[in-house]
């Protein structure tokens, strides 16, 4: 087990490094010259040279890209030009309104998902079925920021349910966990359909309704305890496909989060925010898929067990 | 969203609400009203597309922070709806013949948020600020041309030094703007670079929180009066303003209309209807001044240094078609290259390409331009193919394009980033065409948009180098008397034209929804919003 994870860990390192190196070579291919950007009308070729100089964009690449890995080492993103705070302490500032989306997302997914899946499998083959897969169709299907505009229009603008914009309380989150949540409850609910209907044919439920158990017990004690394994594996593996959702419908909802702080430094054209917030972002996203993969082990005993007869 | 397409969107969701939907609703019963009334005078809140990037005036360029600015920070002058300068933090001013030297008196009493008073050695302070490297200075800095020094002549008397003649109104209209808000020296000083997250100025309103991605708030400064005598009052109404940054053009107008926020900046033209026709709201628009939306046409680059081909495209362009059938009507058409609400800008550029597509085909004819096997033009085996880079909207380039086909010029138009726009620009055989717009209350913009010093600096777009339009535009910015001025930027707008340098599209305008109780609120001269004589009746 103790073996298992630590080669889980020292597998993500070249991928970290991996994705280090690519957001550093994204920026210096970007077309446009940032630093004529930021000088805006007062461009002069003193005033040019002077900030490349204090950017240390004079120096070749080689040298450029060394001085990053030791202030990654050291945790230091840099400065952002635009907010004048270390990128470091402003991608912090906005990580919990992304974490607290992505969440509620999750467990919008979830709940939503298990819902429609069992309900479609106990109800296989009647128009309930039919019903509750083409919600799951659509929920994969649509794109997030455009069901975000549909649920404002309903559910704020028409139904007058939710509030739209901003933070605070939890009628302000509905809406956007729900367009954070959908396409994964789609996914999900259609996996679940599929494990319940296998877990219906099975002998031991054939044996739990012979012994005279009332379907509810049925279901719930028998057939959604080991249906569900896969359908909590998938979940996890979505966590990070829901935080790039939650990304972009923090503008949609004009919420704080690290969407709206890279949205905001691209347009102000700060290079080292929108580079911190890329490389913050996309290991997030490997530490969430590893933190998944470790929990397998734990879960399930086939995959640490598979994992050493390999060996 | 119609009736149907709703019901059939709640049946749709029905299942996925069926867990929330529990009855009653009781947070739902009334919408939170944005302007839950603070003490005295009620508040305002204000949804802006984007978050300033800084709220220092001096250093910025942004138009978002201005309209955040223009509350914190009073000007020495304030340019009125009438076009003319009215006394604000100087009550008055005078200059020397040759308009090297200025003098204004100062007004008494003024003081800054932070207690410290308002005087002659604070302008200087300013002034000396602006032209400062270490303030990186956006725009200002440019506006303030040959500044040479300044000097406190007693407690409220400054005089500004000019190293060459600068005019009355083009200097007037600089320190009108909100990049010359007065500053509080002491708190500039304490905070650093730090000052355009916590700004501190004499204006009717002082700063209380910056929420990153979230919302700015402004709170009223007891004991201000020294509102411009061009207001209708001395003070303002509203007791607090709050900016809220919301990107998505859809969620402004729906966050109106449930009533999260008073008024909206930037709404886009399709939902302009709905709010014309509502009675609870009233629609404000203002044509921008300055430059309109241009597509530039680039004279160095090979295929359009033939004049007769760079006419033939103006005389190809249905500019109408483009303002009544992509934006509803909902702008204003430019021909010329200042935008109509400019002071200076001439009638005489309206009617000079008038759309005549088969004068466009036999202009390129003549420049030996015929037509190729795919309807492109073909010259020496080369096609007319012209590379467009836009920023933000693809509609007018995409409209553009079709119109082009018709004459047989091939347009490849793309959309960039305004990274590389300005990086495509400062080379001349990067690009054919692109298409910036920037706003300016003083016609003085042209310098900055044709001057050939500042061709390769990715503003001057045409790169037209041309000693006689450089000696014109020199002469404009330092010609005292006003008629002149407007003559000779009368004659240098014509010159522009007659050379087709550039194909004006329309003038970029503001278009604000409010609610109708929202009493008095306009837009001031650069067409940001002006909330001092705003007040709410019910």
């Amino acid at each position: 087990m103790g073996l298992y994870v630590l080669r889980r860990l020292v597998s993500a390192v070249p991928v970290f490094v991996g994705i280090a190196t690519i957001v550093f070579l994204v920026l210096q291919v970007l077309p446009g010259d940032p630093v004529a950007m930021m000088l805006g009308f007062s461009v002069t070729a003193e005033a040019t040279a002077r900030l490349r100089a204090e950017l240390g964009l004079d120096d070749p690449l080689w040298v450029q890209y060394v001085r990053y890995w030791r202030n990654l080492a050291r945790g230091d993103l840099g400065r952002s030009m635009s907010m004048d705070v270390p990128v470091a302490q402003a991608l912090w500032a906005q990580f919990p309104a992304t974490l607290q989306l992505t969440v509620a997302g999750m467990g919008c997914a979830i709940v939503l998902g298990m819902l429609l899946g069992v309900l479609a499998a106990v109800r296989h083959h009647t128009w309930w079925d039919t019903a509750t897969m083409t919600v799951a169709l659509a929920g994969v299907s649509i794109p997030s920021f455009w069901l975000g505009l549909l649920l404002i229009l309903a559910f704020a603008v028409h139904l007058n349910w939710f509030p739209i914009t901003g933070q605070g309380g939890w009628e302000r989150l509905v809406l956007p966990a729900v367009a954070v949540g959908l396409r994964a409850a789609g996914l999900l609910a259609r996996l679940t359909r599929s494990s319940v209907l296998e877990v219906l044919r099975d002998d031991y439920v054939t044996t739990a309704r012979a012994k005279g158990a009332p379907e509810r017990r049925v279901i719930f004690h028998h057939v959604l305890r080991n249906a569900l394994i896969p359908v909590v594996t998938v979940a996890g593996l979505q966590f990070g496909q829901l935080m790039s959702g939650a990304v972009i419908i923090e503008s949609v909802f004009a919420r704080e989060g690290l969407g709206r702080l890279i949205v905001y430094g691209i347009m102000q054209r700060d290079i080292l925010l929108v580079q911190g917030a890329a490389l913050f972002l996309a290991t997030t996203y490997v530490l969430v898929n590893l933190a998944v993969d470790l929990s397998y082990a734990v879960l399930d005993p086939r995959i640490r067990l598979g994992a050493e007869a390999a060996r | 969203m119609s009736l149907r397409s709703l019901v059939a969107l709640r049946g749709m969701l029905v299942a996925g609400v069926v867990a929330l939907s529990l009855a009653g609703m009781p947070w739902a019963e009334t919408p939170r009203h944005a302007s839950a009334a603070p003490a005295g005078g009620g508040a305002i809140v204000i949804a802006i597309r984007a978050e300033p990037d800084t709220l220092d005036p001096h250093a910025t360029g942004s138009r978002r922070a201005y309209a955040v600015m223009k509350n914190v920070f009073d000007t020495l002058v304030y340019r009125g709806p009438d076009n003319k300068f009215h006394p604000w933090l100087a009550e008055s001013w005078e200059h020397s013949a040759d308009g090297k030297t200025y003098r204004f008196r100062l007004r008494r009493g003024v003081r800054f948020h932070d207690g410290t008073p308002f005087n002659a050695e604070a302008v200087v302070f300013n002034l000396n600020r602006i032209v400062d490297p270490a303030t990186r200075s956006r725009t200002a800095r440019a506006l303030l041309g040959p500044y040479e020094r300044s000097r406190a002549v007693n407690a409220n008397t400054v005089e500004i030094t000019f190293a060459s003649t600068v005019s009355p109104s083009g200097l007037l209209d600089s320190l009108s703007q909100a990049w010359f808000g007065m500053v509080s020296p002491a708190a500039a000083r304490a905070a650093g670079a730090d000052f355009g997250r916590r700004p501190v100025g004499t204006g009717p309103y002082r700063f209380r929180e910056w929420r990153p991605q979230n919302q700015i708030v402004l709170e009223r400064f007891p004991g201000y009066d020294w509102g411009s005598p061009a207001f209708n009052r001395k003070a303002p109404a509203l007791g607090e303003i709050t900016f809220r940054f919301i990107p998505e053009d859809a969620t402004r107008v729906a966050a109106l209309e449930r009533g999260e926020v008073d008024l909206v900046q930037e709404v886009a033209t399709d939902a302009v209807e709905r709010f014309t026709r509502n009675p609870t709201y009233v629609v404000v628009r203002g044509v921008a001044p300055g430059g309109p939306v241009i597509f530039w046409l680039n004279t160095e680059a090979e295929l359009l240094s033939d004049v007769r081909v760079r006419k033939a495209i103006l005389h190809g362009f249905n500019r109408n078609g483009l303002v009544r059938g992509v934006y509803q009507g909902h702008v204003v058409p430019a021909e010329g290259p200042l935008s109509p609400s400019t002071w200076g800008y001439t009638k005489k550029v309206e009617g000079l390409y008038r759309y005549d597509p088969s004068r466009a085909k036999r202009l390129l004819e003549e420049a030996g331009w015929t037509p190729g096997p795919d309807g492109t033009r073909v010259k020496g085996g080369r096609p007319l193919a012209l590379r467009l880079g836009d920023l933000f909207d693809r509609r007018r380039g995409e409209y553009f394009q079709a119109n082009m086909r018709q004459i047989g010029v091939h347009i490849e138009f793309r959309l960039v980033s305004s990274a590389e726009l300005f990086g495509m620009t400062r080379r001349a055989g990067d690009y054919e065409m692109a298409s910036t717009w920037y706003a300016s209350s003083d016609p003085h913009i042209l310098n900055l948009l044709f001057h050939s010093s500042n061709v390769g600096t990715g503003f001057a777009i045409s790169r037209w180098r041309d000693q006689t339009l450089d000696a014109k535009l020199a002469e404009a910015f330092a010609t005292m008397d006003d008629a002149r001025r407007a003559a000779i930027y009368e004659e240098i707008q014509l010159y522009i034209m007659e050379r087709a340098l550039l194909v004006p599209l329309y003038a970029e305008t503001e278009i604000d929804a409010i609610k109708a109780r929202f009493k008095g609120y306009r837009l001031d001269r650069g067409q940001y919003p002006e909330l001092f004589e705003v007040v709410i009746q019910d």
